[in-house]
């Protein structure tokens, strides 16, 4: 539960009385660059300090990043990193999601996507309150797909940001933010284009059978 | 992995061995076994003890140079670079100020250490302040403006003080570094220092990888990572402030055996830590072999490793440029 938060820095009033109660399954969060989707993140984890206001969420907290160093050691260094969870673990997950052939190589000379791949996995072993930040860059179309479905079979509270609004189709709960201000929050299905038009400053039309075949309206 | 483990071990006896026999002084390999006479001071009182400081300073200089590395998210980040060392000579320099004061000059050995870490933590302070407001290639640069400027100090500090205290060490001991041990009790310090280092170390291990990694994702693990940083910092700038009140500065060790080591076992810390105790120790004796008198003259340690230390650089560079574009 995150409660009237409300994050100040130099003056400058990053969130604004944010309220959100996540729902389990995945909770999106959607907002242009800039609208504090970040910096509500971090302030769940104690990165960010707030002003005011109150982060309360049962279980262990894990995080992808969306920058991150490319450490220069195996995918199995980075799994255990800052663990104490057996390997084996990883490596059913890694299977799942068919990566348990980078298991020995090095972190460093993977692909960007793989990258990201290799810590949603570390992040599903290790949490149950998963917080990730754009999980969904740098991903191929089957990679989303394989995340997002991977994602709706764990029984886990997801936090997640995006720039991909087909997320709003596998979405339990959503929040929309502009400017740091809360512009929606509640059930996906009544997003609707006149909000998500708002929130981007830029007309856009539902697809016939959800987000993930939407249209520009020029 | 065995194969390689074994060769380590077997260059670190053969650096070891050598560095007995070879040197300012030669001692035949068999008269090492049955000491009389004159060898047995010059094994026992110099040789040894000279050597043993060798193999744990190289220990100590790869793990901290490993760790700052990791921390600072920097593969070119060393005790050297980072200005660490030259704060930390500065600082023992300064101590023999103190001799201007009339103190007696066997206290220096205890208070320059003190000195010596302050300053290797405000030299790596500063550095990594540069660092933060300048990215990746800026904290090598800033590092190095500021390893310039303790060294500059140093130079103005010696040639003032060389003419009325001739019994300071001269410049080129502090900038370019110079191991020579009489007695045991460097030994001993320095083996609790490393000793305490490797156990550290190998225990926050797990949790050094993560912060090498994100902010973030220590965060989520409940450290704060500039926290983290601040009290490895300071423990390196202890370990480096010592050794180069003792030594000089020995510029390169932490940058040669990391990167070395992570040909062979990947980069994890814990595999860097373990690999430091064979690999650091021995390029370092073999260093200090061809520096201390092996060729017919002395030649400051530093001349040698960043010889060993250059091409390495140059591929991190070439690599890293390689990666981004």
């Amino acid at each position: 539960m995150l409660r009237n938060i409300s994050v100040e820095i130099n003056g400058k009033r990053i969130l604004d009385n944010v309220s959100f109660e996540p729902n389990r399954g995945i909770n999106v969060i959607l907002g242009p660059n800039g609208s504090g989707k970040t910096t509500l993140l971090r302030v769940i984890i104690g990165m960010v300090k707030k002003t005011e206001g109150k982060v309360s969420l049962k279980g262990k907290i894990s995080y992808v990043p969306a920058e991150f160093f490319s450490a220069q050691m195996k995918v199995s260094d980075v799994m255990l990193a800052g663990s104490r969870i057996e390997l084996n673990e990883y490596t059913k997950v890694m299977k799942k999601m068919e990566i348990q052939g980078l298991i020995n190589r090095d972190f460093s000379t993977l692909s960007s996507g793989e990258k990201r791949l290799v810590l949603i996995v570390k992040s599903l072993v290790e949490g149950d309150v998963v917080l990730m930040d754009e999980p969904l860059g740098n991903l191929d179309l089957a990679n989303r797909a394989k995340v997002l479905r991977i994602l709706k079979e764990y029984d886990k509270t997801f936090i997640i940001t995006s720039h991909e609004i087909e997320v709003l189709d596998f979405a339990s709960k959503v929040l929309l933010l502009k400017n740091g201000k809360v512009l929606y929050s509640g059930n996906p299905a009544d997003v609707n284009e006149s909000l998500l038009s708002e929130l981007y400053n830029v007309k856009l039309r539902r697809g016939k059978d959800g987000w993930s075949n939407f249209r520009f309206d020029f | 992995m065995k194969g390689i483990n074994l060769i380590f071990l077997s260059l670190l006896i053969i650096s070891f061995f050598l560095s007995l026999v070879y040197g300012q002084v030669y001692v035949p390999f068999d008269k090492i076994f049955s000491l009389h006479g004159v060898y047995k001071t010059v094994i026992l009182d110099i040789k040894f003890p000279t050597t043993l400081s060798t193999l744990l300073i190289g220990i100590c200089l790869s793990i901290s140079g490993a760790i700052m590395q990791l921390l600072l998210r920097n593969p070119l980040m060393d005790p050297y670079i980072s200005g660490t060392a030259s704060g930390g000579a500065f600082g023992a320099v300064l101590a023999y100020y103190l001799l201007a004061f009339n103190l007696p000059f066997s206290w220096i050995i205890y208070i320059s250490p003190v000195i010596a870490f302050m300053f290797s933590l405000i030299a790596t302070g500063l550095t990594v302040l540069i660092g933060r407001k300048t990215g990746v290639y800026g904290i090598i640069v800033g590092g190095v403006v500021i390893s310039y400027i303790f060294s500059s100090l140093i130079t103005v500090m010696i040639t003032e003080m060389s003419i009325r205290f001739p019994q300071v060490p001269p410049l080129i001991f502090w900038l370019l570094g110079s191991i020579q041990i009489v007695g045991y009790t460097d030994v001993v310090i320095l083996s609790l220092l490393a000793l305490g280092l490797v156990l550290v170390s190998l225990r926050y291990s797990r949790k050094i990888d993560l912060v090498s990694i994100s902010d973030e994702m220590a965060y989520s693990k409940r450290i704060d990572p500039n926290k983290f940083r601040v009290f490895w910092i300071a423990l390196v700038s202890v370990i480096v402030g010592y050794v180069v009140s003792q030594v000089g500065i020995i510029g390169f060790i932490g940058i040669i055996v990391p990167h070395i080591l992570r040909r062979f076992y990947g980069g994890n810390t814990k595999s860097l830590i373990l690999g430091s105790i064979t690999l650091g120790s021995t390029i370092l004796l073999f260093s200090n072999l061809i520096a201390d008198g092996s060729l017919g003259f002395e030649i400051p340690i530093t001349a040698i490793t960043s010889l060993i230390a250059s091409p390495i650089i140059i591929y991190v560079l070439v690599r890293r440029n390689a990666q981004e574009y």
